[in-house]
């Protein structure tokens, strides 16, 4: 029973807290903001504002409570606060916070707020000076006459009464004729009065129901005017006179964006950044990682598509990506960011580069498509042998290596130039190595078949030369066989001319051969007396040098003889 | 991170050539996402020293840009210089099926192109060296008396194949010399562009598509005619044809 008792004590009962509270967060330079300091306990606090801050009424403070819903149970929460109002001069962004509690049971702090201070959007409107017959008036201001689709546009209500203004009632805001999403930015009650000179008159304006709007359709709309009731001070009465003022009306012409938009074009009109991220960079095969990519900036920001993934093989989506929005509406537009966090499935083990994210957006400002990209991540993934990956994965997986765009540039070089010579004379130089093995071949081959034939036919052509020789040899030898050896010579001479072998060489062969009858009765009377003196016995040397003369002289003449025939 | 790895790539080899080229200062540029810097680099390098890398980054310099049409012509560029480049081929596929999603996108390239790419021009000139001096032996080998018989079969079976790859070696030189000196196709650069019947501007009832390829046949006088795929020929002036 005490257990349960003190359980629920301690579920129900609520933790001491200090909260720091800023609405809106993103204001123009000079716009009111209020920023509220919420506690349950007691102590001392330590806040501090930034220099610039600037308090533009009294500092609120005050008991409430609240009923807070816990386990169903309902649970009255007391709490102090303190509500301070102000402004900033400069634009800039702020950190405010945190706030600090020194209670009797410890320290309490909150978080920070850091708030963004915008140039003011200017604003376009009718002229005043044309209405300074009325006492008081109102005209539309509107931050463009002309947008684009998707581009944010500004309105505002502006009075300008030339009376004390004491009151305003049933304010009723203008408004946007055409398919449109709207924002009211000005939901305070309370106006900023200011002082303007216009034409030598000192007017008070004040400004009411700044709306942004974000239309949805091309075209040329009407805002309809805005209308109030105001009750001012009336010199001629005790009590304040009620007037019922009616703005102008005004257009907008909202036009389509360009055409040619890039592939990466996610729907964007203003100024947007993007950065990723990995929630791992090593992972084991087939566990899923996330992926996170957040877009940042400001213009239609809450209406922009999910990028589309390029993911390299072995990559898939798994399930659909989330979206978280953190943005706030200004007068710039959506402002802030949005998280959108995909689910990769890596089915190999290996290192991945997740390619880089680019997204692209119609710049209003710079009147173009603008690409901007997040970095390329690497991923490690370890092999799991444990994991058997279902057979549509690799169905995804080239569907992945379908999608894939190489989008590292190449270094290395691999010139491939073209032969610049002419091929023609190439190939003829480089045929005649063939050629010349052909010819040189075929006359090796040829001089190996006809090697005798052409043997003769040297010894045919040297047959002179070598009997010539002998004769010399015999003249400078003189000897006993001195007249055999001479008609040897010739008779060697004529079997090389005809071709046989000295033996077959006879009188008769030489009768019939010779066809000159003159040579062959010369050599045949010369052969007789060679014989005669080979067997007569005598040697004497001025006969044989006569006897090798006319040899010699014979020869020359049958070689001549040969040579004709 | 993968960018900055290859910057400081590209800071090592300037540290150590301090000459950086064209093609370096264009790979920076593109890794810095400054485009049109890139293009200049790219295209004064493709001049003097055209490659599958120069037109493979000066199509994604294109790309980075929007300029799809060009970005498929530096990758087809590409693919001329190295026709199995599956990085070329799929860039180009890519952009080109984004912009006619209904097509398919086929490399302007058969197999014989490929193949002759495969090796370059220095190489097939060793090989119809080499092929050369193997048919001069084998010829002499055949005719030579004192030659083995086993010499002689060797060089009587080898002959046919000696002769066949030298003509091939030839035929790839020729081919490749072919190939990269002339301008065979052209990419269309006008949405839906008038074909014209002759090179005085007489215009067709025939229309191409952006981004539409055609076989060149002819240039001149800033006119080119090209051949459709039924075999019809059509004029168009150069500067709506971006050739390669």
């Amino acid at each position: 029973m005490f257990l349960m008792v003190w359980c629920s004590f301690w579920t129900m009962a609520q933790d001491d807290y200090i909260s720091l509270q800023i609405e809106p967060q993103t204001i123009e330079v000079g716009q009111q903001f209020t920023i509220v300091l919420r506690t349950n306990a007691e102590g001392n606090l330590d806040f501090e504002l930034p220099d610039e801050f600037v308090q533009s009424g009294p500092a609120h403070s005050g008991m409430s409570s609240s009923i807070n819903y816990i386990n169903n149970k309902a649970q009255v929460e007391k709490y102090s606060y303190q509500k301070i109002t102000g402004y900033i001069d400069h634009p800039g962004k702020y950190k405010i916070g945190p706030a600090k509690l020194n209670t009797r049971s410890g320290a309490l702090k909150s978080e920070s707020v850091t708030i963004n201070v915008i140039k003011p959007v200017n604003m376009i409107s009718e002229d005043p000076a044309r209405n300074l017959s009325e006492p008081v008036f109102g005209i539309i201001q509107q931050s463009a006459k002309e947008i684009y689709e998707g581009q944010p546009l500004l309105l505002e209500a502006k009075v300008y009464s030339q009376v004390d203004v004491l009151q305003i009632d049933r304010f009723q805001n203008m408004t946007y004729q055409g398919p449109h999403d709207a924002h009211l930015l000005h939901t305070s009650k309370e106006v900023d009065k200011t002082f303007e000179e216009i034409q030598g008159r000192r007017v008070m304006t004040f400004k009411a129901g700044k709306t942004v709007i974000f239309p949805e359709r091309t075209g040329t709309y009407e805002i309809s005017p805005f209308q109030m009731t105001l009750y001012c001070s009336d010199a001629m009465s005790l009590f304040p006179s009620r007037v019922n003022i009616k703005s102008n009306e005004s257009k907008v012409v909202v036009k389509p964006l360009p055409g040619q938009a890039p592939k990466e074009f996610i729907g964007g009109v203003g100024e947007f950044s993007v950065s990723s991220k990995l929630s791992e960079k090593h992972i084991k095969q087939g566990e899923v990682v996330e992926y996170h990519v957040t877009i940042q900036g400001v213009g239609n920001i809450h209406n922009i598509e999910v990028p589309q993934l390029i993911l390299p093989k072995g990559v898939v989506l798994y399930g659909d990506p989330t979206a978280t929005d953190d943005f706030q509406f200004s007068p710039r537009g959506a402002e802030g960011a949005k998280h959108i966090v995909y689910y990769l499935q890596v089915n190999k083990a290996d290192s991945f580069e997740i390619p880089e994210l680019k997204i692209a957006y119609f710049s209003p400002e710079k009147n173009k498509y603008v690409t901007k990209t997040a970095a390329p991540l690497m991923l490690n993934v370890t092999p799991d042998e444990s994991i058997t990956l279902p057979a549509e994965l690799d169905v995804s997986d080239e569907v992945a290596e379908e999608q894939r765009r190489f989008k590292d540039p190449m270094l290395v070089r691999h010139s491939r130039k073209g032969y610049s010579g002419n091929i023609l004379v190439l190939g003829g130089a480089l045929a005649l190595p063939s050629l010349l093995a052909l010819f040189f071949g075929l006359f090796v081959k040829y001089r190996s078949e006809h090697q005798e034939e052409l043997q003769k036919k040297a010894m045919h052509k040297t047959a002179a030369l070598r009997a010539k020789e002998s004769i010399r040899g015999l003249r400078t030898h003189a000897d006993a066989d001195f007249h055999t050896a001479l008609a040897q010579v010739i008779y060697s001479y004529l079997a090389e001319k005809w071709h046989v072998s000295p033996s077959e060489v006879t009188r008769d062969v030489i009768q019939t051969e010779i066809q000159t009858t003159i040579n062959a009765q010369r050599l045949l009377a010369l052969l007789d007396e060679l014989d005669f003196a080979r067997f007569g016995g005598q040697i004497n040397h001025a006969e044989q040098d006569e006897l090798a003369e006319r040899t010699q002289q014979l020869i020359d003449e049958l070689e001549h003889y040969f040579k004709e025939s | 991170m993968m960018r900055l790895g290859i910057i400081s790539v590209i800071v090592l080899l300037t540290a150590v050539n301090p000459a950086r080229s064209a093609f370096d200062d264009g790979v920076v540029a593109l890794s810095e996402k400054k485009y049109e810097q890139a293009i200049e680099y790219f295209l004064a390098e493709a001049a003097s020293a055209p490659d599958e890398a120069v037109y493979f980054n000066l199509g994604l310099a294109y790309e980075g840009q929007n300029n799809a049409v060009a970005a498929i012509w530096a990758f087809e560029q590409a693919l001329k210089y190295n026709p199995i480049s599956n990085k070329a081929a799929a860039n180009a596929r890519l952009i080109f099926q984004e912009m006619n999603p209904e097509q398919d996108w086929k490399s302007p390239y058969d197999w014989q192109i490929k193949l002759v790419m495969l090796i370059q021009a220095e190489l097939w000139v060793v090989l119809a060296v080499l092929m050369s001096l193997l048919l001069a032996t084998s010829v002499f080998l055949l005719f030579f008396p004192s030659a083995s018989w086993g010499w002689k079969k060797v060089a009587k079976f080898s002959l046919p194949v000696w002769i066949i790859l030298f003509a091939f070696s030839m035929f790839s030189l020729w081919k490749q010399q072919d190939h990269l000196g002339t301008e065979k196709y052209g990419l269309v650069t006008r949405v839906d562009h008038t074909l014209f019947v002759g090179k005085d501007g007489v215009p067709s009832e025939v229309t191409a598509k952006l981004g539409e390829r055609f076989r060149v046949m002819e240039c001149e006088d800033d006119w080119c005619s090209i051949q459709l795929n039924n075999g019809e020929v059509y004029w168009l002036s150069m500067e709506d044809l971006l050739r390669y």
